[in-house]
């Protein structure tokens, strides 16, 4: 009779209270799970916007007021060395969407000639960009937004023609060529065509109109662009077109407010299921080792040694919390690989897939939790006087 | 014939340990759960179906929102001409032009955080229009003047709101305006927004286009007529009934309503069998105990009751002790981004009679649950064999 086998009769001793155990340590880790891939997806993003170097600049009121064309200029003007920014490129918002179909699309055009280098996160493969600078009604798509809509439509591919209706003034209807789709995390959801494109389209509308929204200033390095930041903002105070710069991710934070700090919520949702997980984990192991005294006195008497013992009782512990997790974890892992979130909508949401580190992170937890729940049992179990014990009756 | 009260108040008090962890359970379940009703609720309450049906709001073919539409003058000319426009009390026909768009405003005072709160131009006739929008503090804009009046909501959350206090407003944020009054429609969208005279906001915004126009008609069985003749070749502008437009703006933050329903139920499905495993185990331990009451001459209904009772003991306690917890949150003030207007729409945790005796329903619900199945263990308990056992 091998230690193994002690524990595996001791889960089965009690069934109904294990299957509860289990089930009660199942369903708070598949929130679990959600949650923290969330919040990890959130931080891997911010970790790569971070890393980009990409200062936001857009009007001080709202990024609805355009700003002039002639901004990126003078930007440009205030390194012209190139030693501390790398390119500029200007945005408009087109907010296209597929005739008859509801979601908005976070589309914009952006400066032709610098955006593969400002966006060099979309991996653009030299072949890609020659493609971009060909025809001007390139687009780069992110890989979520190809998937949602290449299983309805055609065109969601390289190499593929999609029609977009702007819902904003004056409303245009372009058909754009994709030359790629976007693999990277934090461009899932974004749609990029040539602003050449946009502006000579509202000219044959009848409309001037070659504002942006937004330039992104592409950084050389961390100090460059906290002192570009103030740079920009005081070259354009006091002006009509006064500017506020921000890194890209505070201009994001801006956004994930939207829907009432989803983040912040998962966030406390984690921290809670924990909570309550050890609590059941720590009520069972108290249960069980109680019940089992004697029992654990009879081991002692035939010979066993007392760290044996502690083990035996810790083990089992863990390993309830571990099949728990696991029935917890597996499902919502397989759901949300097959249903991907981020079909859904725009961030922070769509950024919910299940990393790796995400259920690591789970696994851990629930074994923390596991070993903490057996700890005082064991530790009993260790001291346990096996006189008393056996004499005691209960 | 029922076991006394007494003994199961004892019982709790025996095991203490494993009393106390069912009681966390429940009361952190209780405590989220109020949290997780009343962010929803504050949410939904945000969003609230305002509008009226007799009211049709008219934008701009393939805009999505008020603010991202332009009604041009001879657009707005033809509009004048549908059908079934009702008069107001001056005689004049309830069409409402507005003028919608934004301006960033510090959450609170001294802060770096802002948020887009929305801006609208209207003329007086929007009162007639909208007879929902009650002035609850202060007065009207008059026309021509630097004045504004604010949502309930939007004075609630947002910076320096309050009668008397000033607003930068306009493209530059360069035009000081001056809040005189407070309104209130019950719920709803405008609750989170800052209303002035449409002429002064024009200005101001150097915006000279209307967004929108909304018709008043007579009776709600005309929408159908105006609509088609707004939408028709003659006008060609998308109108839709006022009630529908706040319903679409609204679709996707419904789905954050129901995500956090499925959360909650998920979590309660979760507890209910946390408390089971408790009740179990300490039925489970207690058999010789059982049998000795049978032996004595409970019946098995007076045991099943009795375990009941011990297990809505705890758990209604703890449920006490969340909704105390919940308390901390309630009044707070949360707003969120509405992803079709991009402007925040602000509304507040309140923690409701509703939301309490839900909370309380449902740990109940969860003790019952949880202690019925190891209750009905514990009455058919063999009372020899229990005996018996050591």
């Amino acid at each position: 009779m091998t230690i193994a086998y002690v524990m595996m009769q001791n889960l089965r001793r009690n069934r109904t209270r294990t299957a509860l155990t289990i089930i009660a340590f199942a369903l708070p880790m598949a929130i679990f799970v959600a949650a923290i891939s969330l919040v990890v997806a959130l931080i891997e993003i911010n970790a790569i916007s971070a890393r980009e170097l990409r200062l936001g600049v857009h009007h001080k009121t709202t990024l609805v007021n355009p700003l002039p064309e002639g901004t990126r200029r003078k930007i440009e003007a205030l390194d012209p060395g190139g030693k501390r920014l790398t390119a500029v490129c200007g945005m408009r918002w087109f907010g296209g969407k597929i005739p008859n179909e509801s979601g908005t699309i976070q589309s914009l055009a952006a400066d032709a000639d610098t955006f593969p280098r400002v966006y060099s996160d979309a991996e653009l493969t030299p072949a890609e960009i020659e493609a971009w600078n060909r025809d001007r009604a390139a687009a780069v798509v992110g890989a979520g937004v190809a998937e949602t809509y290449g299983s309805k439509y055609s065109g969601w591919k390289p190499g593929g023609r999609v029609v977009l209706k702007s819902t904003v003034p004056p409303y245009l209807e372009l058909e754009f060529h994709i030359v790629k789709v976007m693999q990277a995390k934090g461009q899932a959801n974004v749609f990029y065509f040539r602003r050449d494109y946009l502006t000579e389209s509202f000219k044959t509308a009848g409309i001037d109109s070659p504002d942006c929204n937004i330039f992104w200033v592409k950084c050389n390095d961390a100090a460059s662009l906290a002192a570009l930041q103030r740079e920009i903002d005081q070259t354009f105070a006091n002006s009509p077109n006064e500017t506020k710069s921000e890194d890209e991710n505070t201009f994001r934070a801006g956004f994930t407010q939207a829907l009432g700090n989803l983040p912040g919520l998962m966030r406390a949702m984690a921290i809670v299921v924990v909570v309550i997980i050890a609590l059941v984990a720590g009520n069972t192991m108290m249960m069980s080792f109680r019940e089992r005294t004697r029992e654990l006195a009879v081991f002692k008497a035939i010979g066993f040694q007392s760290w044996r013992i502690f083990f035996v009782v810790l083990t089992e512990s863990l390993l309830l919390a571990l099949l728990g997790a696991l029935i917890g974890i597996v499902p919502t892992t397989l759901f949300l690989l097959s249903f991907p979130i981020r079909r859904m909508g725009y961030l922070p949401i769509s950024a919910l897939t299940v990393s790796p580190w995400a259920v690591v992170i789970s696994v851990v937890i629930a074994l923390i939790v596991g070993f903490a729940a057996g700890l005082w049992p064991a530790y009993q179990a260790l001291r346990l006087k096996t006189v008393d014990a056996l004499r005691r009756v209960g | 014939m029922a076991l006394p009260l007494y003994y199961n108040w004892r019982n709790l008090f025996v095991r203490k340990l494993s009393t106390s962890l069912t009681f966390a359970v429940v009361a952190t379940l209780v405590l989220v759960l109020c949290v997780l009703l009343s962010f929803a609720a504050g949410i939904r309450a945000s969003l609230a179906v305002s509008g009226w049906p007799q009211n049709v709001l008219v934008l701009k073919p393939g805009a999505t929102a008020e603010s991202t539409s332009i009604i041009t003058p001879d657009e707005k000319g033809r509009v004048v001409q549908a059908p079934g426009i009702a008069h107001g009390a001056d005689g004049k026909m309830l069409i409402s032009e507005e003028l919608c768009t934004q301006t960033s405003i510090p959450r609170r005072a001294g802060e770096h955080n802002m948020a887009n709160v929305a801006v609208r131009g209207v003329d007086a006739t929007a009162f007639g229009v909208h007879p929902e929008v009650k002035i609850i503090e202060g007065r009207r804009f008059e026309p021509g003047q630097l004045e504004v009046i604010v949502g309930k909501a939007a004075r609630d959350r947002f910076d320096n709101l309050g009668i008397g206090g000033e607003v930068r407003l306009g493209r530059q944020g360069n035009r000081l305006y001056k809040v005189v009054g407070v309104f209130e429609t019950g719920g709803g969208a405008f609750d989170s927004e800052i209303w002035g005279g449409r002429t002064q906001i024009s200005d101001s915004f150097n915006r000279h286009f209307i967004s929108s126009a909304v018709l008043r008609l007579d009776d709600a069985a005309e929408a159908a007529a105006a609509i088609s003749y707004l939408n028709g070749p003659f006008v060609a502008l998308e109108s839709k009934r006022e009630t529908e437009y706040y319903e679409d703006l609204s679709k996707t933050t419904r789905d954050i309503v129901a995500l956090t329903t499925v959360l909650i139920a998920i979590m309660s499905i979760g507890a209910a069998f946390a408390v089971a495993n408790t009740m179990y185990a300490a039925v489970d331990g207690r058999r010789r105990e059982i049998a000795m009451l049978r032996t004595i001459g409970f019946g098995r209904g007076a045991i099943i009751l009795s375990f009941v009772t011990e297990s809505l003991l705890v758990c209604m306690t703890a449920c006490l002790f969340g909704l105390a917890g919940a308390m901390f949150f309630s009044g707070t003030r949360q707003d969120f981004l509405s992803n079709s207007t991009w402007t925040v729409l602000a509304y507040e945790l309140k923690i409701t009679p509703t939301i309490a005796l839900g909370s309380l329903g449902l740990a109940c619900l969860v003790g019952v649950i949880g202690a019925i199945a190891p209750a009905l263990r514990a009455s058919r308990v063999h009372v020899i064999e229990a005996l018996r056992k050591a």
